[in-house]
């Protein structure tokens, strides 16, 4: 081969690369792109190549309902607030929950689900009232997190995804899995449900908002506005059904 | 888009991350170093099964990615009733990778040394665990500091995997706050600075001794 041939080969292959990226940040305006991270039953995960979830079929009726086409971009959780900060995503749908901090920096819709409380997974089942010295594994930044970290008294150990919480909880590494019940019941039905406890904590709860830029505040209008009608003429209702919620 | 408020009120758990991160960093190297030194005089002998037991070593655990060897001493092995805290599961995690890298880097200081020493050395009836002691690895270890730094380097940066099974490092630290605040630019920054500096000071260890060990010779 001779340094022509090699040359030409090279800016080939560096336009391809530019290709590639060109198809990455190009935005179609009829394209609702969605930021999710499917790694959480039942509110978004993969069931084979599909994404499928509670929150995804959430958000592909507010397309429905916008007169959009959607499409979801699965990515790890770190990646969700770039993207979206950076404009390659229209909103996340991927169970986050709106807090005081986190609404200084993004802007939250309504809750469109709650009532979910979270649950004191184990199997040894320990009461509540003795998780003196134990370690509990929780997943970082979800609900349970937040709660958990403001009791003391335990080892509070932050795992990325449900599935790591599980493993850890079932190899004996922790004690106990604080998450919602909703999890917990997606979970088991892929176990031997017999062998686990779970006790649900008072006073708590999961809530799922979508996220949206912060200066977004047109697009956050019609999604609400939908959302609203969604609650009002039972679909939300019906979708927490089908997702056993 | 950067907070640097944020920034300064996350200072003190970034801190306590630091700590962590360098402690991670020290038992890894130090197991490196020392069992690397091992593998390194091992793999140098005459005697054939404990070449092949090095090779298979190296092999492994160059050629499988370390966040997978993390993951595996967790979640794996407490199937094996072997149960190690989630602090030491990552240091030695990361210290056997890190031994398998730096065994080669001092068996290449090995070979550097002119066979006319070892020559020297058996005429002068020692033995041959004295000779590598005394003549052989001093100067091996010379050879191979600029490569010992550059590993040392990147075992701070490799440290931060250990975030992947619960262990509150730097990095740990940091995507905790970014999970706390939604701010994924600010903490992102103050982190890598962070790292930078810690690189950056063993980096400028590393050349002082390399500098130090040369004007020993040749003065």
């Amino acid at each position: 081969m001779n340094k022509k041939t090699i040359f030409i080969a090279l800016g080939l292959a560096i336009l391809l690369l530019f290709q590639h990226y060109y198809y990455q940040v190009k935005k179609d305006d009829q394209e609702l792109i969605v930021g999710t991270n499917a790694e959480f039953p039942p509110f978004t995960f993969r069931s084979g190549q599909e994404i499928i979830g509670f929150d995804i079929d959430v958000a592909k009726e507010v397309a429905i309902r916008m007169g959009r086409e959607i499409s979801f971009k699965d990515m790890p959780f770190e990646a969700l607030l770039p993207e979206l900060i950076l404009n390659h995503v229209d909103f996340l749908a991927a169970g986050m929950s709106a807090t005081e901090e986190r609404a200084k920096r993004v802007s939250f819709t309504k809750p469109y689900l709650a009532g979910d409380p979270l649950v004191l997974l184990t199997l040894a089942d320990i009461p509540l009232n003795s998780l003196e010295g134990k370690s509990i594994v929780v997943n970082e930044g979800y609900t349970a997190d937040l709660y958990m970290s403001t009791k003391s008294g335990f080892d509070l150990v932050r795992l990325n995804a449900p599935a790591d919480a599980f493993l850890a909880l079932k190899n004996g590494r922790v004690d106990a899995f604080v998450t919602s019940q909703s999890t917990v019941r997606a979970f088991l039905d892929t176990q031997e449900a017999s062998a686990y406890h779970y006790i649900p904590l008072d006073g708590t709860s999961e809530t799922c908002c979508l996220v949206l830029a912060k200066n977004n505040l047109a697009l956050l209008e019609e999604i609400q506005q939908v959302l609203d009608e969604m609650e009002k003429d039972g679909t939300l209702q019906q979708l927490k059904n089908k997702w056993k919620l | 888009m950067i907070d640097f408020d944020l920034i300064w009120n996350s200072v003190p758990s970034l801190l306590q991350g630091v700590i962590l991160s360098l402690q991670i960093s020290f038992l890894a190297a130090s197991l490196g170093l020392v069992f690397g030194t091992f593998l390194a005089l091992a793999e140098t002998t005459k005697v054939t099964p404990l070449n092949y037991a090095v090779i298979a070593y190296v092999t492994f655990f160059r050629g499988t990615p370390m966040l997978v060897q993390i993951l595996f001493v967790y979640y794996v092995l407490p199937q094996f009733g072997l149960m190690i805290p989630p602090f030491w599961a990552a240091s030695i995690a990361i210290g056997l990778n890190s031994a398998a890298y730096i065994s080669q880097s001092i068996r290449s200081g090995i070979n550097a040394v002119p066979k006319g020493q070892f020559e020297a050395a058996k005429t002068l009836g020692l033995s041959h665990w004295t000779t590598m002691r005394a003549i052989v690895l001093p100067q091996a270890f010379r050879v191979a500091l600029p490569a010992l730094g550059n590993e040392f380097i990147t075992l701070i940066k490799d440290s931060s995997l250990a975030s992947v099974i619960g262990v509150m490092e730097l990095s740990k630290e940091a995507s905790i706050i970014r999970s706390r605040t939604y701010d994924p630019f600010s903490i992102l920054l103050a982190v890598s600075f962070i790292y930078l500096t810690l690189t950056g000071v063993v980096s400028l260890l590393m050349n002082k001794i390399e500098k130090g060990v040369k004007a020993d010779v040749y003065s």
